[in-house]
This record gives structure tokens, C-alpha cells and sequence, in this order.
């Protein structure tokens, strides 16, 4: 069971940055939150950065784990699998919500 | 190479009215910019997998050690030429994505298009109360915001030689930004199947230079 959590957790990190990530996006220009500013800055891009970093940090940490003594399997093939997933949520994350960190919202 | 030539040989059939190859806009030639790019990264890569599966039957000089192999087939091959190729689209493509969004100025004029089963109807706000069935106008050089909406299924506004495609949706608008060019007229399209009328469902965007866009929002033509 540990190892099966090993091999899926850091695709199921990613789907769940994935779809909070663009729900934030939705709600803030569903809600009109794109108006508010912080100095200079809009409101929704220091969020939405916040939101993207967190998700890759997470990832990180994750990745971290599954290389380090303490949470690693003791099965050779578990710990080649759960390494390849955890880098792959890792690209995941960086490459699909890049665009809702970084592009124009609400236009 | 026979691929190449029956590639642009195929390709001289794209010209026409609704040729996303024959630019009229600046929409339209990004469009077509990255389309060609593709199209020409597309056959690069595809002549370099067609020489490396040709080496494949030729029996090495020497067998290079396992991790070498692992190391360009898998890692360089395998992982890190692809990942580039998708990473140059992706930042192109956000790019390209950026330039195309509807930002507001002074010089963008609005005209409301409404579709049905199956026609167009377009609304000019410079000129309240005109409406205009099938025949959309806009000043040509000018950017153009078409706030696009339905009333009964989902359609798509498409002038292939001025910008992309939107949906027009019922019960939502859609803003589309186009510019064309030249004075002139050019050829739309619903991009969206819808029944039985579907094959006769098109408009037509005329461009008018400065003065013809005086007149039509004065009443004078139209």
C-alpha cells in the first residue's frame, strides 16, 4: 500500500495544483478579484505566482522523499518507478500551470 | 526528399479564399508564422528520425558501451531533443498567445456579432441601430474587437485570413480581436458544424479604407 502511495503521490499532487490552480484563476475573474491591487501589483499575479511555487515546492519536498533513506522502498523497481513519477509531477506541474503564472488573465 | 516536394507540391493547393496560408491580418500571420514553423520543424525532425532508422541497418564499426548508448538514445535522443522542441512551441505558442488577446485602446473599434441557425447578424455600436445580416464591416488597418454570442447552439467565427476562430456561445460573449490589412473583402465561416443549413452558413468582412468607413457609419452605404 506504502508503495503503490509512493509511485502515485506526486501525480496526484500534480492534479490537484492543476485543478486548484486554474479554479483560482476562474474564481478570480469570475468574482472581479483581478481589480484589488496590492502597491502597484494586481491582486491575482502575486496569488496566482504564490500558488505556482507552492505546487512546485511541494513537488520538490516529494521528490526529495522518495530519494532519501527514511521514506524510500525497499524494492529496487518500486523506488525506480516512484523516482520517475515524482520527477515527471514535477515537470508536469512546472510545464502545465506556467501558463496561468505567467500569461494575461481575465482579458 | 520525395516527402518534401509532395509536401509543398500538396501545399500549392492552399490558396483561396479561406487559406489560413494567405495572410491578411496581423492575427492571421502569426497564425500562419507558427503554422510554417511547425511545418518546417516538423520535416526536419521527421528526416532525421528517417536517417537514424536508415543507420539502423547498418552494422556498426564497434558496439559503444551500454551507458554510452543509454546516454544519447534514452537521455539526449529520448528525453532532452524532444523536451527542447516542446519547450521553443510552448514559449512560442504563449508568446504568440499574448499578442493575439484583446487589449483595450483608443483605436479599437467594437462590433457585436450574433449568430443563429444560420446566419450572422452584426451590430455596430459607432452606429446604433444598424444592423447588418451576413455582411460584416470593419475599417481596414484598425484593430476590431467582435464581441461574439449565439442564440441557440455553439458556433464559431472564423475569417481564416484575418485571425483565428472563436466559439460563440449562447448566453456569453466571446470577445475575438481582428485586424485586416488592406481594404477588401474576405470570406467567414462558421467553424462549427450545426445542421442541416451548416453547408451555406458563411458571411462576408469587407474592409473599408478611412473614407468608405466614414460613409458607412454616416449612412451612406451599407
Amino acid at each position: 500500500m506504502k508503495d503503490l502511495l509512493r509511485i502515485l503521490i506526486a501525480p496526484l499532487i500534480w492534479f490537484v495544483a492543476f485543478s486548484s490552480i486554474y479554479g483560482l484563476h476562474g474564481l478570480i475573474c469570475g468574482h472581479g478579484l483581478q481589480a484589488i491591487q496590492i502597491g502597484s501589483l494586481s491582486l491575482p499575479r502575486p496569488l496566482l505566482v504564490a500558488a505556482y511555487l507552492l505546487a512546485i515546492g511541494v513537488q520538490m519536498v516529494v521528490l526529495g522523499a522518495l530519494y532519501s533513506a527514511q521514506f524510500r522502498s525497499r524494492s529496487g523497481f518500486v523506488r525506480f518507478v516512484s523516482r520517475a513519477t515524482g520527477w515527471t509531477g514535477l515537470v508536469a506541474t512546472i510545464w502545465s500551470l506556467l501558463p496561468a503564472a505567467t500569461t494575461s488573465y481575465c482579458v | 526528399m520525395s516527402l518534401t516536394f509532395l509536401t509543398l507540391f500538396t501545399l500549392g493547393g492552399c490558396q483561396g479564399e479561406l487559406s489560413t496560408l494567405s495572410p491578411a491580418g496581423p492575427a492571421a500571420r502569426d497564425i500562419a508564422t507558427l503554422w510554417w514553423g511547425m511545418l518546417v520543424g516538423a520535416l526536419l525532425i521527421l528526416s532525421f528520425v528517417m536517417l537514424l532508422i536508415l543507420m539502423a541497418f547498418r552494422r556498426p564499426a564497434k558496439t559503444a558501451d551500454e551507458a554510452q548508448q543509454v546516454r544519447v538514445w534514452i537521455v539526449n535522443l529520448g528525453l532532452i531533443f524532444p523536451v527542447s522542441i516542446l519547450l521553443a512551441l510552448l514559449v512560442y505558442g504563449l508568446v504568440i498567445g499574448e499578442r493575439l488577446l484583446p487589449r483595450s485602446s483608443a483605436e479599437v473599434i467594437t462590433v457585436e456579432a450574433e449568430a443563429s441557425r444560420w446566419s450572422w447578424t452584426f451590430s455596430y455600436p459607432d452606429r446604433p441601430g444598424l444592423q447588418t445580416q451576413d455582411v460584416l464591416h470593419i475599417p481596414a488597418g484598425r484593430p476590431v474587437d467582435i464581441e461574439i454570442t449565439s442564440t441557440d447552439v455553439i458556433h464559431s467565427f472564423w475569417v481564416p485570413r484575418v485571425a483565428g476562430k472563436m466559439d460563440a456561445v449562447p448566453g456569453h460573449v466571446n470577445v475575438l480581436r481582428i485586424e485586416a490589412d488592406r481594404p477588401g473583402r474576405y470570406a467567414g465561416r462558421s467553424a462549427e458544424f450545426s445542421g442541416s443549413g451548416y453547408a451555406s452558413f458563411g458571411f462576408t468582412l469587407i474592409a473599408h479604407d478611412p473614407t468608405a468607413w466614414e460613409s458607412f457609419l454616416a449612412g451612406e452605404t451599407g
